[in-house]
């Protein structure tokens, strides 16, 4: 039996003035880590009215629309609000086990007013720059992207303790280099990652 | 370690710096304005701190030990340029804060956004912290080309420069817009003359910035007409072509070159016949030249020339190009970088084209592959031309035989213009012109009068 979700379907309550912004409480599971994005416990979630000046607490999310109409249903406040596939994905990974404050351009915004986004999309500057942080959500994980990911968390391994030679190095404007030990380290690791030269390696 | 398959490459790393959070101007904002920002992919995280720090510290390494760089770390250089002016804690980085509107602009033009209005709507948050003021008013029922028109105005009047023309390529754009105004939907489609601000150039001296918006469509600036183009070597681009290099684009580009070397020796400014080869290097890189690329410039020459050449020096070039094909056929993932998508492998091979054009990319003669790369980005959609009196230039392949060249008051790179009926005239795109570029052609005020730009 399918509801009708024409009535049931959540709408913006009106901000109450032009530094006002939404921030959005994503309820937690109790699910796992590995299971937070099974779809038998839906996204719940709530909006909450906060101003920009009163110093408000939230993770801003930084996505791609990558043109999608929002078709995923989702529960706001008991309603339905639909999101779009990529967003729905990104909340599914941000969901933990309490709940969770987060500011997302397509739910806070009421997308279906024009003079809304006038009023809002000037206020980026602040609701970005004074996030506690920025959230990149590039998407799902590819073979590719797990194995970089790691490669270059080893990488970051090795440089840390060089980072401070760096920015004094930065303030001549020259090109950052390391101690040649680190270089022969890097590189080491640059040619295991290359597999075109790991083949030539092997083939002299 | 990494893979025990052996399947590696920094292709991987490309898989996820092309994602198209890379690519969206929104995004570019919502990490430039962040205190802290953390990258997410799958279930793995690393903060962007931590990953750029990696990515540049490879991109690093492996220049100074290729020359090249594979590592893709130029997508995040532009993230720092643009976080360090608002970020305190970057503010000690080697990048000087950004000046200009201008500046900001030209950097993030590649990037794109579902609504072409956002493509600048985009950005307001950001240039509001950077403390531009009287930004237009965000309105989503405006016309997109009257914000395009507006807002390049805007730009040149905030930063009292005209600097933003040397931004227009010439090329199609999507929007009934006058010839002075930029097409923000699109990326900028032809290299730039002085990409990075590499060569101090100055073709009007240090003259006043004049302008004066007369109507909504016309930009009046003071300048006079020092010349015009006589004969062009095609770029090979087709406007509108992609960015993939097929074999007709290679054969176009190698033929280009070709018409260009002829054009060098035609250009008779330039004294001696040696120096017009230089000549012809200096307009095609328009940038500084490192001295074993410069060593090199003969032998490009000569390849690139071999089948033209007669005598035994021809002979031997050409059978060079056959060894040097030879040699890569044998290492597929030597051409591979360079030339991507579905070639036809025997048509390719025997195209003549090709082949000069990978003995011009061979890596093993020092400075060759080098000085090659850096000709092949620095003329993309480019045409070297001549103009009447002798001089030799580059600008925007959308430059035509009889377009004039003009010197402005106050733009330090001239324009190649085209004259209209009613005696205004229409923008097509900077020049690099060889000998004229500090300012040798520059008259005296006298001799300036007022052109009308529709």
């Amino acid at each position: 039996m399918r509801m009708a979700t024409s009535g049931n379907e959540y709408k913006h309550k009106p901000l109450s003035s032009a530094r006002c912004i939404r921030v959005i409480i994503l309820k937690g599971t109790s699910r796992g880590l590995f299971k937070r994005s099974l779809p038998d416990q839906p996204l719940d979630i709530e909006l909450e009215e906060v101003s920009l000046d009163g110093n408000p607490s939230y993770e801003a999310l930084s996505y791609t629309w990558d043109g999608q109409s929002p078709d995923q249903p989702i529960r706001c406040h008991g309603r339905t609000l639909k999101i779009t596939r990529n967003c729905e994905i990104a909340l599914f990974r941000l969901r933990n086990s309490s709940k969770r404050r987060l500011w997302v351009d397509s739910i806070c915004i009421d997308q279906t007013s024009a003079s809304e986004k006038s009023v809002q999309v000037p206020l980026m500057g602040d609701i970005y720059g004074k996030s506690r942080k920025v959230l990149l959500w590039l998407g799902n994980a590819t073979k590719a992207s797990d194995l970089s990911f790691e490669y270059l968390k080893d990488v970051h391994r090795i440089i840390l303790p060089y980072n401070l030679h760096i920015v004094h190095q930065s303030l001549a404007g020259t090109q950052p280099t390391f101690p040649w030990h680190v270089e022969q380290e890097l590189e080491v690791r640059r040619l295991a990652f290359d597999g075109k030269i790991l083949i030539r390696f092997s083939n002299p | 370690m990494y893979g025990r398959s052996g399947t590696f490459d920094s292709m991987m790393l490309t898989e996820i710096t092309t994602r198209s959070w890379f690519s969206r101007v929104w995004c570019l904002q919502e990490l430039v304005l962040a205190q802290e920002a953390m990258l997410l992919c799958g279930d793995k995280e690393m903060t962007w701190g931590d990953f750029s720090f990696a990515m540049g510290s490879l991109s690093g390494v492996e220049r100074k030990t290729t020359g090249l760089s594979t590592v893709p770390y130029f997508t995040l250089e532009m993230y720092h340029k643009l976080r360090s002016p608002i970020h305190q804690s970057l503010a000690m980085s080697r990048w000087a804060p950004e000046k200009s509107l201008y500046q900001v602009l030209i950097r993030i033009r590649h990037l794109n956004s579902g609504d072409p209005r956002d493509k600048l709507y985009g950005l307001f948050g950001y240039l509001t912290r950077l403390g531009v003021q009287g930004l237009p008013h965000v309105d989503y029922n405006i016309e997109i080309s009257q914000l395009y028109t507006d807002f390049t105005r805007f730009t040149i009047l905030h930063d009292r420069s005209l600097k933003i023309l040397t931004d227009l390529d010439g090329m199609e754009n999507s929007y009934e817009i006058p010839s002075w105004t930029l097409d923000w939907s699109r990326d900028h489609k032809t290299s730039r003359i002085n990409w990075n601000e590499s060569a101090k150039l100055a073709a009007s001296k240090d003259s006043a910035v004049l302008y004066n918006f007369e109507s909504h469509n016309e930009l009046h600036v003071r300048g006079a007409i020092v010349g015009r183009i006589k004969k062009k070597a095609s770029s090979g681009r087709a406007p509108g072509l992609g960015t993939e290099e097929t074999i007709e684009t290679i054969v176009a580009r190698i033929r280009s070159w070709q018409t260009s070397v002829s054009l060098a020796y035609e250009a008779k400014v330039y004294a001696v016949t040696e120096h017009r080869l230089n000549t012809l290097l200096r307009t095609l890189l328009r940038s500084i030249v490192f001295e074993e690329q410069l060593n090199a410039f003969p032998t490009w020459i000569n390849i690139l020339t071999a089948h033209q050449q007669r005598g035994p020096r021809g002979v031997s070039y050409v059978t060079h190009i056959d060894e040097a094909v030879q040699w890569a056929l044998e290492r597929p993932s030597i051409w591979a970088l360079y030339f991507s998508g579905d070639l036809d492998p025997v048509t390719t091979v025997n195209t003549l084209e090709w082949r000069v054009m990978i003995a011009l990319a061979d890596p093993r003669p020092p400075g060759l592959q080098a000085l090659h790369m850096k000709i092949v980005n620095h003329t993309t959609g480019m045409a070297v031309f001549l103009s009447e009196d002798g001089y030799l230039g580059i600008a925007s392949d959308a430059s035509r035989v009889g377009d004039e060249i003009a010197l402005i008051s106050g733009l330090e790179l001239p324009m190649v213009v085209r004259r209209s009926d009613d005696g205004s005239f229409r923008f097509i795109a900077p020049a690099y012109v060889h000998g004229i570029m500090s300012g040798e052609r520059w008259p005296e005020d006298c001799n300036l009068s007022t052109l009308v730009f529709k």
